[in-house]
């Protein structure tokens, strides 16, 4: 036993060395004194996602990472903070030391989730750009009698009508209560659990409606699964030529699950610009925009200050939606 | 012909084989990492892949996907922690048996069911893809939540030693899963002010805490320094004539279960693991022998797991609707290659699909090469002295949990579910039920919601599938207590009861 | 199967003793699963609710599974009383076992408290130390080279092949 353990061991050993030699290697740059003089960035920056691995959110914070990464000259590790609808990632972010080294994909919800209990306040960040937006859209069923969103809201101004979406608290449930606010429509937000299998509900005509963003509803429509009876946008999506505005329906509702870069409030006035303009090239850079584009998404970029604006006017909105709801 | 031909053609190339080698190999390390689950790899893998061919893209992701559903059978079976949810079902007779001195035989036989059980359900995907998605539509709420209280009464026949401690365990587990916000209304429940348990407790750092480390804390309490360990007697590798006959009827048992369930959304291998295992009990001569080492216990659980596999990517490739978390993660990288999962890649572009089955099948016969050469080494490593096993188990442990959220919080749910999970081993509260409960507990509830808001109470029994379900699920419930009674009160042999048993199951 | 409870799993080795039965122990944890599920269904009536709906909500589903808890949590408080059930699958701890298990929990509580302070790499490998001299192991393999060889390894699965920072 003793033979084999030592065998182990010096096998071991070699990789140990490795290991600790790779990590000189690649901790050597990050272990100047943090926050001195020299010129930002000078460490690696860490970009906090609120989602788990491999979805929307996450997808996308990797590609503009990928971009990111050239145009300031450093390493970006990307760290996923999944939980409690991404209140745990906004939190440790508010939390952190606002020295840029710390940034995060903020999504639509921090605009909701201080309506809903959740200990979030948009007041605690820095809005250093939005990058993407999806806009919401309606679908039926493909034997569903509702040809366009007219129909819809005039049958369920009579009965009750159900309309699946991706989560309690979701973005695209409170489109489904801002819709029936904002028509008086019976409609019953039927929460699934994730966007998926609300779209699959739909495809299975299960319910009457689902509202899901257009990257996960466009490919269902094509291959006539579902039909897309409006989008919640000011104008028409490239993936979905047919479908009309909401607005061209004569209802006047945006809703879309938009994501852009924050950090802890508070950064220094050069960080910042820095951030601002490295984030506005890496957005609007040919590869960044094809990942998004690829996604079902738009590329939707808006500065720093624009950005901020939105942010509280989306989250005053949302106060009234979410509580009215 | 053509079609076959067109899909093949681009295996032949170099990069594609380093790529499923990769995949391979990455997989097989993740499975046999607690913690680590294949979703979380895939998603990871996704990150580097987005930039290569689709074809090698999907050869990474899609072998990781299979050497995944190998690598967790090996801490399952030989330390009692399910390398991903999908194994939990294989420590039920898995760790049984490797304590009785058969390691080596459950190691083989687990990977030789696990790569027939991908294969047949490949076999399903090739011929039958399209109409057999059209089943999974028919899965609304209603549906899902018949299916699951189907599953729940596995609760029943995996609490072999007292049923009123197996179902108190279970709906324990069940009160665990409530905790979170509402499914419905995003009310907070027994949230107590805490912001991650919004979110309700993670499930991953449970089931490691409540298997692996409240084994390891049970051997903590009982080691005695002079007794040799039974387990490094590894026995016979391969199954005998007699074995491998024995094995037959769960392994029909299994594929069909696990196909099913795998091309149902949203339910994967450890529900079919532990729905497969249940049924094969029921049908089985020799029920009471489950739990405790039994080979076709074992056999039933890898089948019925790794079945999902081909259900799931009938679903996903045919629908465009994620069969398991992996699909969801997969879908998401193939739009991104250009590539749409959906009716119509099957019309479209029948090579794909033939290439997808050809990556799947031989990442399979190398997953299952693979773990027959590595499997010697695997388990000499339980003939490492004691304190390098339970220091090496412990930190691979914290550290696997740690990785699937980074945060330090769900470590302590670990370590907490450890604590817990060694109180209940030594006061006889089974684990399997917790973890059951806390698989299907939001499933049932929220399905159950869901149809109700939908249609009211009536779609439960009107539709067919769901009324189907329920009706067996009921039958399920009441059997085993009727024979368990009758049995108590006849005192007859075992066999007999083991007889009555089965056939009430059908 | 109450019956197969007395027949020991065969394949135990010789010299392991079973944990003897034990009344106040089933009675105990009889108990505790009356509290924690009486806890439950008490709980579960003062979830605060947005909007009252009244039937099928939030509160429904976990007092239901407080109340069939509660009357089971009762039924194995009698039968904990009347006949307690054998333990002999299990091995009879030890005392030094024990203080093993407190020693394990403490120092691994300790390890995650000093993760995020002084970093992966440190804490790492000096929780290996320690448990591993609490396990038993000694001399300078099982103190210095296996630890420093399993962080090693460990850092260099995670932070440079997967690039998950830990």
């Amino acid at each position: 036993m003793n033979r084999r353990s030592t065998h182990l061991l010096t096998a071991g050993a070699a990789l140990a060395v490795t290991a600790l030699t790779l990590s000189a290697c690649s901790g050597g740059e990050g272990t100047g004194d943090g926050g001195g003089d020299a010129a930002y960035p000078s460490e690696d920056i860490t970009l906090i996602v609120q989602a788990a691995a491999g979805g929307g959110s996450d997808l996308t914070s990797r590609a503009l990472a990928n971009e990111l990464e050239p145009i300031l000259d450093t390493s970006i590790v990307v760290e996923n903070r999944p939980g409690a609808s991404g209140s745990t990632a906004m939190q440790y972010v508010a939390d952190q030391e606002p020295d840029g080294y710390t940034i995060g994909f903020v999504p639509v919800e921090i605009a909701m989730l201080g309506h809903q209990n959740f200990d979030v306040d948009p007041a605690d960040y820095d809005f250093l750009g939005q990058i993407m937006l999806a806009p919401g859209v309606l679908v039926v069923p493909a034997d569903s009698p509702y040809e366009t969103l007219d129909d819809f809201v005039q049958a369920a101004q009579s009965q009750e009508l159900s309309v699946a979406n991706s989560g309690a608290g979701s973005i695209w449930e409170a489109a489904a209560l801002g819709l029936a606010d904002e028509t008086g429509a019976q409609l019953t937000p039927v929460p699934f659990d994730g966007g998926a299998p609300a779209l699959a509900a739909a495809v299975g005509g299960q319910v009457d409606a689902a509202v899901a963003g257009s990257g996960e509803v466009s490919a269902a429509v094509a291959e006539d699964q579902v039909r897309a009876l409006a989008i919640f946008h000011s104008e028409r999506h490239p993936d979905l030529p047919d479908t009309p505005t909401a607005a061209e329906e004569g209802y006047e509702l945006e809703f879309g699950g938009w994501g852009g870069i924050y950090a802890p409030a508070g950064l220094p006035d050069d960080v910042r610009s820095t951030l601002e303009s490295s984030i506005e090239e890496a957005a609007t850079s040919d590869g960044f925009v094809e990942t998004v584009t690829a996604s079902g998404a738009l590329p939707v970029y808006k500065s720093s200050s624009e950005f901020t604006e939105f942010v509280s006017s989306e989250y005053e909105r949302f106060g009234q939606i979410l509580g009215n709801g | 012909m053509n079609v076959i031909s067109d899909g093949l053609v681009p295996l032949l190339d170099v990069t594609v084989v380093v790529c499923l080698l990769a995949g391979l190999l990455v997989g097989t390390f993740v499975g046999l990492f607690p913690g680590i689950t294949g979703s979380m790899a895939v998603a990871l893998a996704a990150g580097f892949t987005l930039t290569l061919e689709p074809v090698q893209g999907l050869a990474v992701l899609l072998t990781i996907y299979v050497g995944a559903n190998y690598g967790d059978r090996i801490p399952s079976i030989l330390v009692n922690t399910p390398g991903t949810p999908a194994a939990i079902a294989t420590t039920l007779d898995g760790y049984p048996m490797a304590k009785q001195g058969k390691a080596g035989l459950a190691l083989v036989a687990s990977s030789f069911v696990t790569t027939a059980g991908i294969l047949v359900s490949m076999a399903v995907f090739l011929v039958a893809a399209r109409p057999i998605a059209q089943f999974a539509l028919e899965f609304g709420p209603s549906e899902m939540f018949a299916l699951v209280v189907f599953g729940l009464t596995v609760m029943i026949s995996i609490s072999s030693k007292s049923i009123l401690k197996g179902v108190i365990a279970g709906i324990v587990g069940l009160a665990i899963a409530t905790v979170g916000r509402d499914p419905v209304t995003g009310d907070e429940r027994f949230v107590f002010g805490v912001n991650e348990l919004n979110s309700g407790l993670p499930f991953i750092a449970v089931i490691i805490g409540l298997f692996g480390i409240a084994e390891l804390f049970d051997q903590l309490v009982t080691h005695r320094e002079h007794l040799v360990r039974p387990i490094s007697s590894l026995g016979r590798w391969w199954p005998n004539r007699r074995e491998i006959r024995q094995m037959g009827k769960p392994f029909a048992l299994g594929s069909v279960i696990g196909t099913f369930v795998g091309i149902v959304p949203a339910a994967g291998g450890d529900i079919a693991g532990l729905i497969g295992w249940d049924r094969a009990k029921r049908m089985s001569k020799e029920p009471e022998k489950f739990g405790k080492g039994s080979l076709e216990g074992l056999t039933a659980a890898d089948t019925s797991s790794s079945a999902t596999l081909g259900g799931s990517l009938t679903t996903t490739m045919a629908l465009g609707i994620p069969g398991d978390s992996v699909m969801a993660v997969m879908i998401g990288s193939m739009v991104i290659w250009g590539l749409q999962p959906g009716p119509s890649l099957f019309s479209n572009s029948p090579d794909l699909v033939i290439t997808i089955a050809a990556i799947m099948i031989i990442a399979t016969l190398l997953s299952l090469l693979i773990s027959l050469v590595r499997m010697r080494g695997m388990v000499r490593l339980l003939d490492l002295p004691q304190h390098y096993l339970w220091a090496g188990i412990l930190v691979f442990c914290a550290v696997g949990t740690y990785t699937t959220t980074n945060s330090m919080y769900t470590v302590w749910v670990m370590l907490a579910s450890g604590v817990v999970g060694l109180v209940m081993k030594r006061t006889g509260f089974p684990a399997g039920p917790v973890v059951l409960g806390l698989l299907l507990g939001p499933l049932a509830e929220a399905n159950l919601r869901r149809a109700l808001l939908i249609d009211g109470p009536a779609s439960l029994v009107t539709q067919p599938i769901s009324a189907v379900l329920l009706v067996l699920a009921l039958v399920g419930l009441a059997t085993p207590l009727v024979a368990r009674v009758r049995a108590s009160r006849r005192r007859e042999p075992r066999a007999e009861e083991a007889h009555v048993t089965s056939g009430r199951g059908r | 199967m109450d019956a197969s409870a007395s027949q020991v799993t065969p394949s135990e080795p010789d010299g392991v003793t079973p944990a003897p039965t034990s009344r106040p122990l089933e009675i105990a944890s009889a108990v505790g699963a009356l509290v924690f599920l009486g806890a439950l269904a008490f709980l579960a009536r003062r979830i605060e609710v947005r909007a009252e709906t009244g039937g099928i909500d939030p509160r429904w589903w976990p007092e239901l599974l407080g109340t069939v808890g509660v009357v089971l949590a009762l039924a194995l408080l009698v039968v904990a009383v009347v006949r307690p059930m054998p333990r002999d699958d299990l091995e009879s701890s030890t005392h030094r076992g024990f203080v093993r298990l407190g020693l394990t929990v403490a120092i691994t509580a300790a390890y995650l408290v000093a993760w995020p302070l002084v970093g992966f790499l440190v804490a790492t490998a000096l929780f290996l130390v320690a448990v591993t001299a609490v396990f038993g192991g000694r001399g300078w393999g099982a103190l210095v080279l296996f630890p420093a060889i399993t962080t090693g390894f460990i850092h260099l699965l995670f932070d440079v092949l997967l690039e998950v920072p830990l």
